[in-house]
């Protein structure tokens, strides 16, 4: 991973499939690049009945501002009539999403195919 | 060849008259250098005492023979044989006795030569004419030798009824002509060397560089173009005839660092100490018209080759202004740029910035500055010490007043720069404010001086004032253009810096809001908190913490994460303590805070609303306590036995501000004395963003360590490990809130 600071830390891919789009995540989603992956949801056409996956598994670090905007992502999400998941991710992202109790809120999957 | 002795005793050819021959001879060959001169005068020694005509021919370097010179006792006869030698010049390996001499190096005596002897040397038939019509008679021709070399010969000829050569005749001649040789050849060697010489001044004189040389006087005996332009003189020749020390007089040279040189500082002067001196740079200054030029000076001796001693300091003077103005403007930039971004006390690297100007760029550096106040002089600096308190005491009278028509406030008010040149006292009376002012400004023989404004992105903050005295330096545009570089650059780095104690002030009253002034005593309990927050001090946010004194009921501690830096997510970290606070003391239950602090949190805007907490409640029961703990999204805090075994305790909820409804679970623990209890935001873990659970890991070993430590101690040694894990430099806020209920008395 490049050591550069800020938004470049994390990179977004997004995989478009018969009514399911995957976004998979890469490198930290942090305070530093936390509007990021709402601008890039915006950008996104998403179909109502559709299901969007956020894939975390290569997500090396999250804090609360990444958290918040994970958040957000799902409630954009679901405001568009789209169904939305996450994946299981790194062990620091499993236990932010365990200490904040966010599992409560977010469907958890355990893998993308899923 | 043919000797006779009988002729030997010739009448008018005494002894005497040959050595009085030679003395002369030896007279005409010490005092002239000059071959042709020289070569004739021996010719005529020659005529008419010993012989009616002589010649003297060189072997060229060709190997052909010239004629050098002809002296002949009859009118005519010397020009008539030049010319005839032009015509027809001698065989060098022909049979003429001058040709033989000159191959052989050995003289020949002719002493009567025949008709048909004659002829049969001639160079062609005019030549026989020639010679048997001035009746030649008697011949003698001698090699002209030195240092093993026959460079040519001397031919003396008797004709008609002169008697004939003897062989004493021919001993002297040969004596002449071997004292001939040697003026030959020293004034070959001089005429080289003189070539030399020439070729050397003709070189020199072309030179770009400035080059004197100087004897042990001091006096400039040679001097190039180049350095009677650089010298302030119309031609060379005005430097070599002004008296020593009268040149250097009319510069005033300034080391690098302004200290003034003296004569005895000059490497041209130094050489003549037996040393070879390094190379000087020296900042000259021409008194007479102030103007600067910055001189590289090299000097090497010059030896006498016999005595060692040194004759002469030959100098090489490079102007280097130009260069020298470049690297000063640039070094003086970075270094005043490096100065301005070193700290934000913008009044002190203000005064730094003055220091860098003198004696670099002026000889007098002032500083104003534009305040609420009105103009404030912040800096002033001068490289004498005596002319500081000078220009200490002058600043204090000098104190521009905004709306006076002074021209640091008009440099203030317009934003442009200004520039006196050549300030001469009848001028100052303008500038002076009153006697005592001008009595000031007169002692400190300003010059000329430049008034920049220092421009921030609202215009100017202030004013740079540069001024040059005793360097009696002009000011150019060039300075005028650093002057006005150095003065934006100052005003960005003074606003930014307002701005920047604004903003730290802001911060601080924040960031104190975050916190409790100090912690509250909760009797038998020993309590100790700490917090260091990320980054800059105007990154303010983040985490907090408190203890609330009990209205009646329980003691409760909080701890608490907001997402988010900066003064928004300081605006909620304070919210979140006071609502806290707030629901604690009107008596609410733990979850009912919680829910408060929710509901007030879901007001907020997006990306500032989400907040973790972990609240203890505190009930004393008997030595120790019971602890009623509720996470928000909040870290498990830490139970720490006696033995140091560390548990985590309480149950996860959800965090605060995002979503609805919450779920939170209190549950209980008890504390007994000797255990600890550790309340910590995520910082401690993620200041350097570690990967997998070292973090966490680490945590637990220093917690094994806390009942040996004061509890104060042992929190310093989390935060400092938290530090150390983010290599210096936390990523996020550190916050720390410890109890432990002292152990029963003995």
């Amino acid at each position: 991973m490049p050591s550069v600071r800020g938004a470049d830390r994390l990179q977004i891919e997004l995989k478009r499939g018969r009514g399911r789009t995957l976004v998979r995540l890469s490198g930290e989603l942090d305070l530093a690049n936390s509007t990021r992956l709402r601008s890039e949801l915006e950008r996104l056409d998403i179909e109502a009945e559709s299901t969007v996956v956020l894939d975390l598994r290569e997500i090396e670090f999250m804090d609360s501002s990444g958290l918040r905007a994970l958040l957000a992502a799902q409630e954009l999400i679901e405001q568009r009539g789209a169904e939305c998941a996450v994946t299981r991710g790194s062990e620091q992202v499993e236990r932010l999403l365990r200490v904040t109790q966010a599992t409560k809120y977010l469907q958890m999957i355990d893998s993308p195919a899923a | 060849m043919s000797r006779s002795e009988e002729i030997s005793s010739t009448p008018g050819r005494s002894p005497a008259s040959r050595v009085e021959l030679l003395l002369e001879a030896g007279a005409v060959l010490a005092t002239s250098l000059d071959l042709r001169t020289t070569m004739g005068q021996v010719a005529h020694l020659t005529v008419p005492g010993l012989a009616d005509l002589c010649a003297i021919d060189l072997v060229n370097k060709d190997g052909s023979i010239r004629e050098a010179a002809v002296a002949a006792a009859e009118e005519g006869l010397a020009q008539a044989l030049e010319e005839l030698r032009a015509r027809h010049p001698l065989d060098p390996n022909g049979q003429h006795p001058v040709a033989r001499v000159t191959r052989s190096g050995e003289p020949e005596l002719l002493a009567e030569m025949s008709e048909g002897l004659l002829r049969s040397f001639a160079q062609g038939s005019e030549h026989a004419r020639f010679m048997i019509a001035h009746r030649y008679r008697s011949a003698a021709v001698a090699p002209l030798s030195a240092r093993g070399r026959t460079l040519g010969a001397l031919s003396v000829l008797r004709l008609g009824d002169s008697p004939p050569f003897t062989d004493e005749d021919m001993a002297l001649v040969s004596e002449l002509a071997r004292r001939a040789g040697l003026a030959i050849d020293n004034a070959r060697l001089f005429s080289d060397l003189r070539g030399v010489e020439q070729r050397l001044e003709a070189i020199l004189a072309s030179l770009a560089e400035a080059v004197t040389v100087i004897d042990e006087g001091g006096q400039i005996v040679f001097a190039n173009q180049a350095a009677a332009d650089l010298l302030g003189a119309t031609t060379p020749a005005e430097l070599t005839s002004a008296p020593p020390g009268t040149i250097m007089a009319r510069f005033l040279v300034l080391d690098e660092r302004g200290r003034e040189l003296g004569l005895e500082s000059m490497p041209s002067r130094r050489v003549f100490e037996g040393i070879q001196p390094e190379p000087l740079l020296a900042r000259n200054i021409v008194r007479a018209t102030g103007e600067e030029r910055w001189i590289l000076a090299r000097s090497s001796p010059v030896s006498d080759p016999e005595t060692g001693r040194v004759r002469y300091a030959v100098s090489v003077f490079e102007n280097i202004t130009e260069v020298k103005h470049v690297e000063i403007a640039e070094r003086f930039m970075a270094e005043a740029s490096r100065v301005l971004a070193s700290s934000m006390s913008y009044k002190q690297t203000l005064r730094q910035v003055a220091e860098l100007a003198v004696p670099l760029i002026a000889d007098w550096c002032a500083i104003d500055l534009l305040g609420p106040d009105g103009v404030e002089r912040v800096a002033v600096h001068h490289s004498d010490s005596e002319r500081l308190a000078l220009a200490e005491r002058l600043a204090s009278l000098d104190r521009p007043v905004l709306h006076e028509p002074a021209i640091v406030p008009e440099v203030l008010r317009t934003g442009r720069a200004q520039i006196l040149t050549d300030i001469r006292p009848p001028g100052l009376a303008t500038l002076a404010r009153d006697r005592e002012h001008l009595r000031l400004l007169e002692a400190f023989k300003a010059t000329a001086m430049i008034i920049v404004p220092m421009i921030g992105a609202t215009g100017p903050v202030g004013a740079i004032t540069l001024v040059s005295s005793e360097s009696l330096r002009h000011f150019t545009a060039a300075d005028l253009s650093l002057a006005e570089r150095l003065g934006r650059r100052a005003g960005t780095a003074v606003e930014n810096a307002r701005l920047y104690t604004e903003r730290t002030r802001i911060a601080l009253t924040l960031q104190n809001a975050l916190r409790p002034q100090s912690l509250p005593e909760i009797p038998g309990i020993e309590m100790s908190a700490r917090y260091s927050p990320a980054g800059e001090l105007n990154e303010a946010g983040g985490d907090f913490y408190d203890v609330f004194e009990p209205a009646g009921g329980d003691w409760t501690l909080v701890i608490g994460d907001v997402c988010g830096k900066g003064p928004g997510a300081a605006g909620v970290t304070a919210l979140a303590r006071h609502t806290l606070k707030a629901a604690a003391m009107s008596g609410q239950s733990p979850l009912e805070m919680l829910q408060i602090l929710h509901q007030e949190l879901r007001h907020q805007p997006p990306g500032e609303d989400l907040c973790t907490v972990c609240l203890v409640t505190l009930a004393r029961v008997g030595e120790g306590a019971r602890l009623g703990i509720s996470l928000a999204g909040h870290q498990q805090p830490l139970l720490i036995a006696a033995t140091g075994e560390t548990g985590k305790v309480g149950e996860p909820g959800t965090l605060l501000g995002v979503r609805d409804p919450i779920e939170i679970t209190e549950s209980t623990a008890t504390l007994d004395p000797g255990e600890t209890l550790l309340l910590y935001t995520d910082g401690v873990l993620e200041g350097g963003k570690p990967r997998g659970r070292s973090g966490e890991r680490r945590l637990l070993e220093l917690c094994r360590q806390a009942p040996e430590l004061e509890l104060s101690r042992f929190l310093q040694r989390i935060e400092r490990q938290a530090l150390e894990n983010a290599g210096g430099a936390l990523s996020d806020d550190v916050a720390l809130l410890a109890i432990r209920p002292s152990p029963p008395p003995r």
